[in-house]
């Protein structure tokens, strides 16, 4: 920029002008791109820190469920003290997802399919696997812009959650 | 001069092109080179999760006497059921670093450790126009199993050891400064404790922390499989000291039982402490339930409640031993419908702010001449009808007596021993036999609130000793793994946790391990105990993730 500001000054007030106005031209044309790049990464930023997130998040309730997932009011709702909802509550007041927009099961996965079928808190025995699935739509966090970015655009699909799991081995006896 | 004005206007046409195809190209890279090395970091803690909870589950089979091939199968079917499949080699204890991954247990000198790497590549989404190939990322966890040790008590005595101390509990209102670790809800102020929320509404487990005793101290009733010889057509009976919270007389601290020596029989001191503690409780007085449970050995069954009673200001039980309703069972009719399993008592309080003294004892069923049936209020107490050293003759089978040969059965606190000081004194505190397997692991104690100095000192002392390691204080196996016990140091841990860890040699091979204690009246403090032996929880020791 100092190089032009030089070769302005030089210049004689008639041409600059003429410049100026081709210079606002260009950057007329440049800045649509400039300002698509500039979302694309933000998006992007976005949409790579939540699945971070979601990972964690399903890992460590994970961890909650393998003690705490026997429990009798265990699949308690948030509100309820020591249930596995209040605890991801918990886990999402620090994080920049709101709990309310997630959708927790908590059951068996079959092998297969990758199905979580929702279990109740007296099934979870001792060393039996228990799977923690987290969904959660990207729509919450991205704008309509993602859809102009390549890799992005099917996560603005609000049919299509992100899903996160994690298998663990229950290590209480239930009760 | 005008072919140089005619070159400049035309050189600075299309100069924002220029500047947006070198910027673009400079932003571009470096939005390319985050978003490429985000996916690594990304796919990685995809990895860690997938080592951590399969190393977590090869440890809990080990752990619940699983063999090396089941530990290695249960890891390998979450690491599949988390994403990633894992291949392993032969030989556990020496993984090939080229597999993709791989098991590694033991891992080192620690038999309780089992490791699990996890070994991924993904391929940049951008970087492979430079050249760039698939990126190596890599996920090591490593999980260990321990369990409580239980830590038998020579019942010969109304107190813990002798009469100078107690079991106890303090009520869930009461102050965790008062000595009790586990049981109250508050630190040392009217504010509920930092680790709970909404403290008169009941304790609230935030993240990780499971200090709270939530089914209560818990007492190992071992009963051995020979009961029925022994003890021919008697049943199991447990019975309880003092297991209400009142001092006859209204005295509201501890001091020394006093026995008459003629008798044996009790006729003074106070083992209850009255104490102030917050609001929501129905009164200062600890309400307690003592709950005898049997945990079947069968992974995935349920605990089965034998018998369950409260005490709470009964003061016909104050300073008797009482057998109460239900338990009087037999053993061997509960092994015949769920199979081997363990019997325990465990005891947890459920109102109250004050510290309930008490002691377990079991053995055969006694006859009914040395039971007294006592009616107050219409409510029935069994009582014990004969001192402890008649009992103690006649029933605990303790090789001196003439019960020589009977009982066989052996009451121990479970990991956790809540104990108080009635007066000044020593306690031997009893930690168990510690079996070879946690030879190159570790025995941790943690003390929590050991503060109340013996008189004529100014501070607590604590040491420990093994029947197979000497008669001297344990100072450590090598000149690596020294540690210092055995004089009076300061009274550091005043409503915190002192860890005292004790190294094993590689060639340690089983002992009875003791603590002595030494502290003064109305100290109350609670211990735990575990080592690196199969049978209990398992938790993470290290996980390391990188990109390389």
């Amino acid at each position: 920029m100092r190089r032009f500001s030089r070769v302005i000054l030089k210049t004689p007030p008639r041409r600059t002008r003429r410049n100026a106005g081709a210079l606002v031209v260009e950057m007329a044309l440049c800045l649509p791109l400039l300002i698509w790049l500039t979302f694309a990464i933000i998006e992007y930023g976005i949409v790579i820190n939540t699945t971070m997130t979601l990972t964690q998040l399903a890992r460590d309730t994970a961890r909650f469920v393998a003690i705490h997932g026997g429990e009798t009011n265990a699949d308690a709702a948030a509100t309820v003290n020591g249930s596995i909802r209040a605890f991801l509550k918990a886990e999402c007041a620090g994080q920049s997802i709101n709990y309310s927009d997630l959708t927790v099961v908590i059951g068996t996965m079959d092998a297969g399919t990758g199905v979580v079928t929702a279990n109740a808190a007296s099934a979870r025995l001792q060393g039996n696997v228990q799977t923690v699935q987290i969904s959660y739509f990207m729509g919450n966090k991205i704008s309509v812009s993602a859809k102009l970015v390549p890799g992005l655009s099917s996560f603005t699909d609000n049919t299509k959650p992100v899903i996160k799991k994690s298998s663990v081995i229950s290590e209480k006896a239930p009760g | 001069m005008k072919t140089i004005t005619v070159s400049t206007r035309n050189s600075q046409r299309g100069f924002a092109f220029v500047w947006l195809a070198l910027g673009m190209t400079a932003l571009m890279g470096m939005g390319a080179v985050a978003i490429d090395i985000s996916m690594w970091y990304a796919r990685k803690a995809d990895l860690q999760k997938t080592a951590d909870n399969a190393s977590l589950a090869g440890a809990f089979m080990l752990a619940h006497g699983g063999t090396i091939a089941q530990a290695v199968d249960k890891a390998n079917q979450i690491a599949s059921l988390n994403g990633y499949s894992l291949t392993m080699p032969a030989d556990h204890s020496n993984p090939n670093a080229t597999s993709a991954s791989d098991i590694k247990y033991p891992v080192g000198t620690h038999n309780s450790w089992f490791s699990v790497r996890v070994q991924n590549s993904q391929i940049p989404f951008f970087a492979r126009v430079l050249g760039h190939g698939a990126q190596h990322l890599e996920a090591t966890a490593t999980a260990e199993y321990q369990a409580y040790v239980d830590a038998p008590i020579p019942v010969t005595e109304a107190g813990y050891n002798g009469l100078d101390t107690n079991y106890s509990v303090f009520g869930p209102y009461a102050w965790r400064a008062y000595g009790d670790q586990y049981s109250p809800m508050y630190e040392s102020t009217s504010t509920p404790g930092p680790k709970y929320v909404s403290g008169t509404s009941g304790p609230l487990l935030s993240n990780n922390d499971f200090t709270n005793n939530q089914k209560g101290y818990d007492f190992t009733i071992t009963v051995p499989s020979d009961f029925s010889t022994k003890n021919p057509g008697k049943k199991l009976q447990i019975d309880i000291f003092d297991p209400d919270c009142i001092n006859k007389g209204g005295a509201t601290d501890a001091s020394a039982i006093v026995k008459d020596p003629l008798t044996g029989l009790i006729t003074g001191g106070t083992i209850d402490e009255i104490r102030n503690g917050q609001s929501g409780r129905t009164d200062d007085y600890t309400k307690t339930d003592f709950k005898v449970v049997f945990t079947p050995d069968a992974l995935g069954s349920t605990d089965k409640v034998i018998a369950d009673q409260v005490y709470w200001k009964d003061a016909t039980t104050d300073l008797q031993w009482v057998t109460p309703p239900g338990f009087t069972f037999d053993p061997a009719a509960t092994i015949s419908q769920y199979g081997s399993g363990r019997f325990h008592v465990q005891v947890k309080s459920i109102d109250g702010s004050s510290e309930n003294g008490f002691n377990i004892r079991s053995g055969p069923e006694v006859a009914a001449a040395d039971l007294k049936s006592v009616t107050v209020s219409g409510q029935q107490y069994t009582l014990s009808n004969i001192s402890e050293t008649a009992w103690h003759n006649k029933y605990s089978g303790d090789p001196a007596t003439a019960s020589a040969g009977k009982n066989g059965t052996q009451v121990a606190a479970h990991g956790r021993i809540p104990l108080n000081f009635n007066a000044n004194g020593k306690a031997d505190i009893l930690l168990g036999y510690v079996p070879a397997n946690a030879a190159g692991g570790t025995i941790t104690v943690d003390r929590f609130d050991t503060d109340i100095a013996p008189s004529g000192q100014s501070n607590i002392k604590v040491t420990y000793t093994c029947d197979t390691l000497g008669t001297g204080d344990y100072t450590g196996w090598d000149s690596g793994h020294q540690v210092s016990w055995g004089s009076f140091v300061p009274g550091v841990c005043n409503n915190t946790v002192q860890t005292d860890t004790i190294p094993l040699s590689p060639t340690y091979s089983g002992g009875n391990w003791t603590a002595h204690y030494w502290a003064g009246g109305q100290d109350s403090s609670s211990w735990t105990l575990h080592a690196t032996v199969p049978g209990g929880s398992i938790n993470l020791v290290g996980d390391v993730g990188q990109l390389h």
